[in-house]
């Protein structure tokens, strides 16, 4: 006990190690990897991030000159990785430095925003 | 006098995942020892066969949570070993640099465990405070705090520019006074010294004997580390193995915590001797047919890599041989003798990392 | 890699022998990799000499024992049992013998790291 002394009177006047979440939230880093976002109105649906990603996240429906083409992404198995950010030919894909705040239901992602969510929380 | 058997385990205080022993006590004496694995196999060396390999990077980061950077660097090295991909010098150093901030990450852990295993909350939370930063200088200089996804096969995909290089090193000084408030009471505390003094001893002979790798190995006198091999830059930034004579759980935490500094001292020197240049090579083509192996320092041990090429995208054959597999013998064996209330400590000893066990 | 790689291509009967005149020498078992190769089985054992590896080659037919080493050296128990739940390889006599329930369960695909073997992990 008598070497741990030091510490313990000092962590008796220093201010606390933790803090208020979620009234006082941490500063992101620069270039973390929280979030992803597809824009599809940038996206020119190549296909190419449903190839690379090794989580089989993205699905791409449709051919590329099909009327109703679209990408579907599912955040609860994307891995984060950030591979189809840093890959993408047309710049659709970005990653966002905030995290996902905790949701009750899945939701994903398609054109126009039109949510595809193909239900409640299975 | 008559013996009772009892699970240790797999819901245990000390043991974050899922092992079970099975104890055979005769009063207060174990006397034997049984291993009941299984509760974490994921057979990811399977689904390692089926991925393209360039995707088998972030897969293998996932056999582990604490020593995922490793793992991503012994896969990519292996197959850069197998496609003969020669990798930026700057590549090198940078991944000298995750791997000893995951080692100071991963010990600072297993010295707050150690502390907790017997109670001691106090120092259990002040090692995982200093480790907190530490995975703070991970996150900022990769993007994620524990699965960084920073290393590919050809290089490395981050950058640490002088900037954030010149914050890693301020962040670094302030870990370093935390471990110097914390390593005394390891080295003096009297508590700690009854718990850790002469229980668990794995001679000499028997640790070269029964396949104990790393920290373990090192504890009972083999200066025998994998990072002398000279992989990534290790070879150019002067690496001595740390060694103990004791062989006991004490002499396995001393290891451990000089380990620390040392780490804290090859990141700085990474950084400071870090050459300009690429940080990547373009690999192209698959693997060829052929074989290759690769060793590198885990936290806990050597980690044994071997791959098989086909030609194709896909890899023949992965085997991965974790540490804590090559240390359940050593484990087995130092158990039968000792007190029950000495089995938490014992068995925290070896660092186990049964989610690398099984894969 | 700095270090040394010697391969020895040793046959099924004298394993024994040969991994004896390796501990005599003290080395000591690493790991040992099973490769499925169609219709026999290539195991490959690897041990330490002092940082060096030294391999031992040996080819099994599908159908056919081989003998445990773990009798000479214990460690080797653990892996052996790994390699005949995943590959079904008749390794007899090993020290500790999990009976095929050392990471697998009854419910799980057996033998599942042969080539032939569909691989059930999907999404």
């Amino acid at each position: 006990m008598p070497w741990m002394m030091p510490n313990i009177l000092k962590n008796l006047f220093s201010s606390p190690a933790t803090r208020k979440y979620p009234f006082e939230t941490r500063q992101y880093w620069a270039g973390a990897r929280g979030q992803l976002q597809i824009d599809l109105a940038r996206c020119v649906f190549c296909g190419l991030c449903q190839r690379i990603c090794p989580a089989q996240a993205i699905t791409q429906y449709g051919n590329k000159k099909d009327p109703d083409v679209t990408i579907d992404y599912n955040p609860f198995a994307c891995i984060y990785c950030a591979r189809c950010a840093e890959k993408c030919p047309s710049g659709a894909i970005y990653i966002h430095e905030s995290h996902a705040v905790p949701a009750d239901r899945k939701i994903t992602y398609g054109r126009n925003d039109i949510s595809l969510s193909k239900g409640e929380l299975s | 006098m008559s013996r009772i058997t009892f699970p240790f385990g797999p819901q245990h205080p000390v043991l974050p995942e899922g092992i079970q022993l099975s104890l055979t006590c005769e009063d207060e004496k174990v006397v034997e020892v049984r291993p009941v694995i299984g509760y974490m196999h994921r057979g990811i060396e399977k689904a390692a066969e089926r991925n393209p390999y360039p995707n088998n990077v972030f897969l293998c980061e996932r056999i582990c949570g604490i020593c995922s950077f490793i793992h991503a660097l012994s896969y990519c090295q292996l197959v850069e070993e197998l496609m003969k991909v020669e990798v930026p010098p700057r590549a090198r150093y940078l991944r000298v640099v995750w791997s000893e901030l995951s080692r100071m990450h991963s010990h600072l852990l297993w010295l707050g465990l150690l502390a907790d295993s017997f109670g001691f909350e106090s120092l259990f939370m002040q090692c995982w405070r200093a480790r907190e930063t530490v995975l703070d200088i991970l996150e900022m200089t990769t993007g994620q705090r524990v699965i960084q996804s920073s290393c590919i096969v050809g290089g490395v995909r981050r950058d640490i520019n002088a900037d954030q290089a010149r914050q890693v090193r301020e962040m670094l000084n302030k870990v370093k006074t935390e471990i110097d408030a914390v390593l005394p009471v390891f080295q003096k505390d009297y508590t700690i010294k009854a718990r850790t003094v002469g229980k668990g001893v794995l001679p000499k002979g028997q640790a070269w004997t029964l396949g104990a790798v790393g920290p373990m190995l090192r504890a009972s006198g083999w200066a025998w580390d994998c990072r002398s091999l000279g992989y990534a830059a290790y070879g150019e930034l002067g690496f001595e193995p740390v060694v103990e004579n004791g062989g006991d759980s004490y002499a396995r935490t001393m290891v451990r915590a000089r380990e620390l500094v040392q780490s804290y001292e090859l990141v700085l020197r990474a950084l400071d001797s870090m050459p300009e240049g690429e940080l990547a090579v373009k690999v192209k083509g698959a693997p060829p047919a052929g074989e290759a192996i690769m060793r590198t320092e885990q936290p806990r041990g050597e980690l044994f890599e071997y791959a098989r090429g086909n030609g194709t995208q896909q890899l023949e054959r992965l085997k991965i041989r974790t540490p804590t597999f090559a240390n359940l013998p050593a484990l087995l064996a130092m158990l039968p003798g000792c007190e029950i209330a000495d089995v938490p400590v014992i068995v925290l000893s070896i660092d186990p990392c049964i989610a690398c066990t099984e894969r | 890699m700095t270090y040394f790689m010697n391969e020895i291509a040793v046959d099924k009967g004298a394993l024994g022998l040969t991994v004896q005149q390796l501990l005599d020498e003290n080395c000591r078992l690493a790991t040992t990799v099973c490769l499925d190769q169609g219709d026999y089985f290539e195991v490959l054992y690897y041990f330490h000499r002092d940082l060096d590896l030294v391999t031992l080659r040996v080819k099994v037919g599908k159908d056919e024992e081989l003998p445990s080493i773990s009798g000479l050296h214990l460690p080797a128990a653990l892996i052996e049992n790994e390699m005949k739940e995943f590959f079904g390889i008749n390794i007899t006599d090993i020290a500790i013998d999990f009976q095929g329930r050392m990471l697998l369960t009854e419910a799980s695909l057996q033998k599942p790291m042969l080539k032939n073997n569909a691989n059930r992990m999907e999404g």
